[in-house]
């Protein structure tokens, strides 16, 4: 029982720090980021790379994919999706899922669809407590995973730039009226996100194989999170996080793993009916709500 | 003088035409066609190209051998390759043209099992024969079809060998668990492991499905560990091998036979799982250390040498599997004296061989019943084949050594 808890609590900080950017740049941006899950599985590649060529512990390497992908992520917002991004949320959904199918291409034509992974010595190694075992790699994750939630929610509440994004979610017509350059948010955002996803997706080199694809998995769980914990709602993705890894820890004792997703979809279905706005979503945040 | 030379270039042109409208007719008496659509780019490229190079191999084999012998005629055999870039329709689309506009004699079947559920049905309104030599799930062969024939052991059998193995020990394990991703081929082994594993006096304590896009089982191994499973039966592909081995050790979870079906025999589960993979067992439809010997290709070390010879790497179950497709089809035209396709049919349906694939029989269905899997363990970091006993390599280990 108390195994089941352990899985379900380190599976939900994994799900947590995936949504947490995905939350972000739709909550702030009003953009469904399907390249949300390139970003993901660019981390991992980096990761990978880094540890396969120059034998860099994957935990190392997680600053090196932020950077890039921050990088990548900004020139993506301010080159392309700044330009369409007042045609609404059909248009930018559009231009991410091109930005997506441009990336995972590209990593299929660079890296083949082969299957890799990083096994670092401490691979597999894990902490009994009371019979209950948790695997150092994961509860290692689990709270690097809630260190960066924190931190980056430290970030928006308490220094200026974090202000200004909160205050472009909230209303970026009088943001803009205040002096807030929203584009630069925008892409500021937008960048942000990417390398949040590129941590998680560092982290899940080390936990799961990893192939071109490998961000789509996580991509719908991001958006289930996202729905359930309220859009743009930090607290909110990493509470959506942990309760989807619980329920679908517990489906899988007890319904079965077969629905497991069956059950984590029913969540979704009943929040929205009961609360459409999410857990700790707020209705006017993001401007869609 | 005008009215010649335009009489006589009349003449030049209709026997230019002539001889143009005859050279195909004069071709088709000479040489057999036998169209192939394979993946060559797309998700399956890299086993649609092993399946290619089978192919090839055996044409470039039986060609340089003086071709096919049709009751006094030698026949040479003529492949028309196309890549159907990992996809059904466009490997439909292929496949009829090979059959309408191409005029083959036989199709070679595309690589995986849902490619060619696919295009077997093309050859069989056309009446063409399809030897499909990478596709093993069960439904392909239970819808009647005439024309179709596998020279892969059905997916079903997969994990056969690891269950008899586990079955002739002095001091067998009793509770089995078998877990699946939601896939055609995944649970057509899954079923039938558990059938068999019914059938052999196990007790199959859990059996389960998953999604096929699922990133975490360590609850799922959890429940598996409770209910005491002593043997740990998966037939998901490499990345659900290794995320099993991974989150079972993880639990501290050892059961006496880990058993998968095509992740253990791919190297990465070996490389990137180092010791950890010792004593894991798996399934393998052919390896060159396979004991098995023909005629035409000698035996399967020797089959392998030559290979790789030819393509530079060693081939897999893919090319080996696709070039006995060739002997077999070989084999009953030569028996049959003709390319009729109904001829050729009854003697492919009356083959009884052994071949450096291993033993191949046709039931009425079109599947090969004679073999299945081999058996093996990994030891030191290498695949040691174990099972069938005549040709064994070793002796296993067991239990698994704990992680």
């Amino acid at each position: 029982m108390t195994q089941i808890v352990v899985n379900g609590l380190l599976t939900g900080g994994v799900y947590a720090l995936v949504a947490v950017g995905f939350s972000l740049v739709w909550g702030v941006m009003n953009v469904v980021n399907i390249a949300h899950a390139s970003y993901i599985m660019l981390g991992a590649y980096i990761s990978y790379w880094l540890f396969h060529l120059y034998g860099w512990d994957p935990f190392l390497s997680i600053p090196v994919s932020m950077a890039a992908l921050f990088v990548l992520g900004y020139l993506v917002a301010s080159v392309v999706l700044n330009r369409v991004i007042r045609y609404g949320l059909v248009m930018t959904l559009v231009l991410t899922f091109g930005v997506d199918l441009i990336l995972q291409n590209a990593a299929l034509i660079l890296w083949s669809a082969d299957y890799r992974s990083i096994t670092p010595s401490y691979a597999g190694a894990s902490l009994a407590v009371g019979g209950v075992m948790i695997p150092y790699v994961r509860f290692a994750v689990f709270l690097l995973a809630l260190v960066l939630v924190v931190l980056f929610s430290l970030f928006l509440s308490k220094t200026r730039t974090g202000n200004a994004i909160q205050a472009t979610a909230l209303n970026p017509f009088a943001a803009q009226l205040t002096g807030v350059r929203i584009d630069r948010i925008y892409a500021l955002t937008y960048a942000i996100g990417a390398a949040l996803a590129a941590a998680a997706g560092s982290m899940i080199s080390v936990i799961y194989t990893i192939q071109p694809q490998v961000g789509n998995v996580f991509l719908t769980r991001a958006f289930v999170i996202t729905v359930l914990g309220g859009l743009g709602s930090i607290p909110g993705a990493l509470l959506g996080g942990v309760l989807l890894g619980l329920a679908e820890s517990f489906a899988t004792v007890t319904v079965g793993i077969g629905w497991s997703q069956a059950v984590s979809f029913g969540l979704l279905v009943l929040i929205l009916v009961v609360r459409p706005q999410g857990l700790l979503g707020r209705r006017f945040f993001g401007g869609v709500g | 003088m005008v009215a010649a030379w335009k009489r006589i270039a009349v003449l030049v042109m209709a026997l230019a035409l002539g001889l143009a409208a005859a050279a195909p007719v004069f071709a088709k008496e000479d040489v057999i066609r036998i169209g192939a659509a394979v993946s060559l780019t797309g998700t399956y490229a890299r086993e649609g190209q092993l399946t290619r190079d089978g192919y090839l191999f055996w044409v470039e084999k039986v060609n340089a051998a003086g071709g096919i012998r049709v009751g006094d005629k030698r026949y040479k055999v003529e492949l028309i390759v196309y890549d159907d870039r990992s996809d059904p329709q466009t490997s439909v689309r292929l496949t009829t043209r090979l059959i309408t506009e191409d005029n083959v004699n036989f199709i070679f079947g595309p690589y995986s099992s849902g490619i060619t559920n696919a295009t077997s049905a093309i050859g069989e309104r056309y009446r063409v024969i399809t030897i499909a030599t990478t596709a093993n799930a069960p439904e392909l062969y239970e819808r009647g079809y005439r024309y179709l024939f596998g020279t892969l052991p059905l997916a079903t059998t997969y994990l056969y060998p690891v269950l008899e193995m586990a079955a002739n020990l002095p001091n067998p394990p009793k509770k089995v668990a078998i877990i699946t991703p939601d896939n055609l081929f995944a649970i057509a082994a899954a079923e039938g492991a558990r059938q068999y594993a019914e059938q052999l006096g196990f007790e199959v304590v859990y059996f389960a499905r998953y999604p096929a896009d699922t990133t975490d089982v360590s609850s799922l191994l959890a429940a598996i560990r409770d209910a005491g499973a002593e043997v740990l039966l998966c037939t998901g592909f490499l990345q659900d091998g290794m995320l099993v081995v991974r989150q079972a050790k993880e639990l501290r979870y050892n059961p006496a036979i880990m058993g998968f079906t095509v992740a253990a025999s791919i190297p990465d589960f070996r490389i990137n799982l180092g010791k950890d993979a010792e004593g894991i067992m798996g399934g393998e439809w052919w390896t060159p250390q396979m004991g098995w010997f023909d005629d035409f290709f000698g035996t399967a070390s020797q089959y392998a040498a030559e290979f790789e010879a030819r393509f530079g790497y060693t081939p897999t179950y893919h090319a080996a599997s696709s070039s006995i497709g060739g002997y077999l089809l070989q084999l009953a035209i030569e028996r049959a004296g003709t390319l009729d396709t109904e001829a050729v049919r009854q003697q492919l349906l009356k083959l009884d061989e052994v071949t450096m694939f291993g033993p191949v029989s046709f039931n009425e269905k079109g599947v090969n019943v004679a073999s299945s899997a081999a058996g093996f363990q990994i030891q030191n970091g290498e695949i040691v084949v174990l099972w069938p006993p005549r040709i064994s390599q070793g002796s296993m280990i067991y239990p698994k050594p704990a992680w």
